[in-house]
């Protein structure tokens, strides 16, 4: 419907003011605002993180907690794509190593020139524990196998004070725990893991089993510690194991899963001669015959746990402060 | 697919998916009449102001523009409409400048002006300086008007709304349109005198 009057449109039309436009500064002002604001929300996700990071508002330890995690990313990235080192079993685990000597041996020290170079820093613990002098004398002394009776010593278990203090200082001498066999039922898992095995290991197990009385030792404890990550999962194992004040990190070698059938595949934890980057826990090496991924992702997520009680500690001596 | 066959729909809908070029057009599509249109609500008394009102104008479409959602009965047209609208109105308001729908200045002028009409019998050029004469006149007759009223024949004679777009535009009764477009043009007719032809119906 119209009501319109022809002749007041033909004038309205004909108006001094027809022709007038806004000023140009006033398009440009308006162009500029459209631009801006399109700018403003095509913007990535990461320069906007970089804007809040500029913010006045945000604190120091808010940055510092940025750059912790974004460390802790490149770390874990680093330790992800790092390549399995070639197994060298054969050489690292001649047959000798299987034979219990009188003290039920069964590991040997994996890299001696490492021992040497962290002699110095082995004998600064040992004194700082107090632990035996004979103690502290063999942990220097390059290529030394630790025996059955010395597990506790470099036991991974954290319960009793003296391996406390070892589990939640860098521990620096390379020392090697040989994992083997045993008739106890927190074995049967990593047997059945180990596959058919070869002749040579189940020997050894036998003759392990006749020699070593049953003892809680740190095999024992990790192979434990493995089967628990993989049925009861990474968090909840690396929950308890922070209520017990073991502090650690985790690393799997599964260089062992790719032996043939004819070479003994072998379960071994070495405690890392460098503590981990961030948390300074100790890394504890494991190899493993098992390399489902329940179970990597468990110890990943065990990992990612300390990190976080880590993280969570930091924060607050900063806040104490 | 040129750009003269592209409706400001689809302009804004490409704007509002982050194509500056469609805002471009856009304004270049709108510019003008929206000006005009806020430039003759707001009167000879507060040309001035009409360029800020203007640009807050846009600068409102685009931080709405996410808001907006084309309807069947609502063009993008009758949007900026809207925003210029309300937007002018307040500014009178806030400028102490009465906006009744009944109220203005001019009253009917005495005698019949319809009698004395020139326009018809001019010549060609002559009846270029008529018009001219009559659209300055006019804008005179405009500012008399109150401001409902003169929202309303501009936005009919000059922008070519409908009625029914005027309703959402001005958020008027369809009546209330209609009558104040009749007082409009009762009271533009005669205030425009010699300027109009005589009355055919």
């Amino acid at each position: 419907m119209t009501i319109r009057d022809e002749h007041l449109r033909q004038a309205l039309q004909h108006a001094p003011d027809r022709l007038s436009a806004p000023h140009e500064n006033t398009s440009r002002a308006v162009l500029s605002y459209a631009r801006q604001t399109l700018e403003k929300e095509q913007r990535v996700w990461w320069q906007s993180c970089m804007m809040w990071l500029k913010k006045p508002l945000v604190s120091n330890w808010q940055r510092a907690g940025v750059g912790g995690l974004a460390t802790a990313l490149v770390v874990m990235l680093i330790f992800w794509q790092m390549a399995p080192e070639k197994a060298t079993w054969p050489d690292a685990f001649p047959e000798h190593a299987f034979n219990t000597d009188k003290n039920n041996a069964v590991a040997l020290m994996k890299d001696k020139n490492a021992a040497e170079l962290n002699a110095p820093l082995m004998r600064r613990k040992a004194r700082a524990t107090g632990a035996p002098a004979q103690e502290q004398t063999m942990a220097t002394q390059p290529g030394h196998v630790i025996g059955q009776g010395e597990h506790q010593s470099i036991a991974l278990d954290h319960s009793s004070p003296a391996t406390n203090e070892i589990a939640s200082a860098p521990i620096s001498a390379p020392a090697v725990v040989a994992g083997a066999n045993d008739s106890s039922g927190a074995m049967s898992s990593a047997n059945q893991a180990r596959g058919s095995g070869s002749q040579k290991t189940e020997a050894a197990s036998a003759e392990l089993s006749e020699a070593k009385p049953v003892k809680k030792d740190a095999v024992l404890d990790i192979m434990q510690l493995l089967d628990s990550i993989k049925n009861e999962g990474g968090q909840t194992v690396a929950a308890r194991d922070i209520s017990l004040s073991k502090l650690r990190m985790l690393k799997l070698d599964m260089s062992t899963t790719k032996q043939e059938n004819s070479a003994p595949c072998l379960q071994m934890a070495t405690v890392d001669a460098s503590p981990d980057m961030e948390t300074g826990y100790p890394v504890l090496m494991v190899s493993i015959c098992d390399s489902s991924m329940q179970l990597i992702n468990g110890v990943a997520e065990y990992n990612q746990q300390m990190q976080d009680y880590w993280y969570r500690q930091l924060q607050k001596k900063n806040n104490e402060r | 697919m040129g750009e003269s066959i592209t409706t400001d729909e689809d302009l804004m809908r490409k704007f509002c998916a982050g194509d500056m070029r469609a805002f471009e057009l856009l304004y270049q599509r709108h510019e003008r009449p929206i000006y005009r249109y806020i430039r003759r609500l707001m009167g000879g008394a507060f040309n001035a102001q009409a360029d800020d009102v203007f640009q807050d104008v846009w600068i409102r479409l685009i931080d709405a523009r996410l808001q907006w959602q084309p309807r069947e009965n609502a063009s993008f047209k009758t949007w900026l409409y809207t925003l210029a609208h309300h937007r002018t109105i307040d500014i009178l308001r806030k400028s102490g400048r009465e906006v009744s729908v009944d109220e203005g200045w001019l009253d009917d002028e005495p005698g019949s002006p319809w009698q004395s009409w020139p326009a018809a019998h001019a010549l060609e050029p002559e009846q270029q300086v008529f018009w001219r004469k009559a659209g300055q006149r006019l804008l005179h007759c405009l500012d008399g008007l109150p401001a409902m009223q003169r929202a309303a024949f501009l936005l009919h004679h000059e922008d070519g709304l409908s009625v029914d777009e005027m309703r959402l535009v001005l958020n008027a009764e369809f009546e209330a349109i209609k009558s104040r477009l009749r007082y409009a043009l009762f009271k533009l007719r005669a205030c425009m005198g010699a300027y109009l032809p005589p009355m055919v119906d």
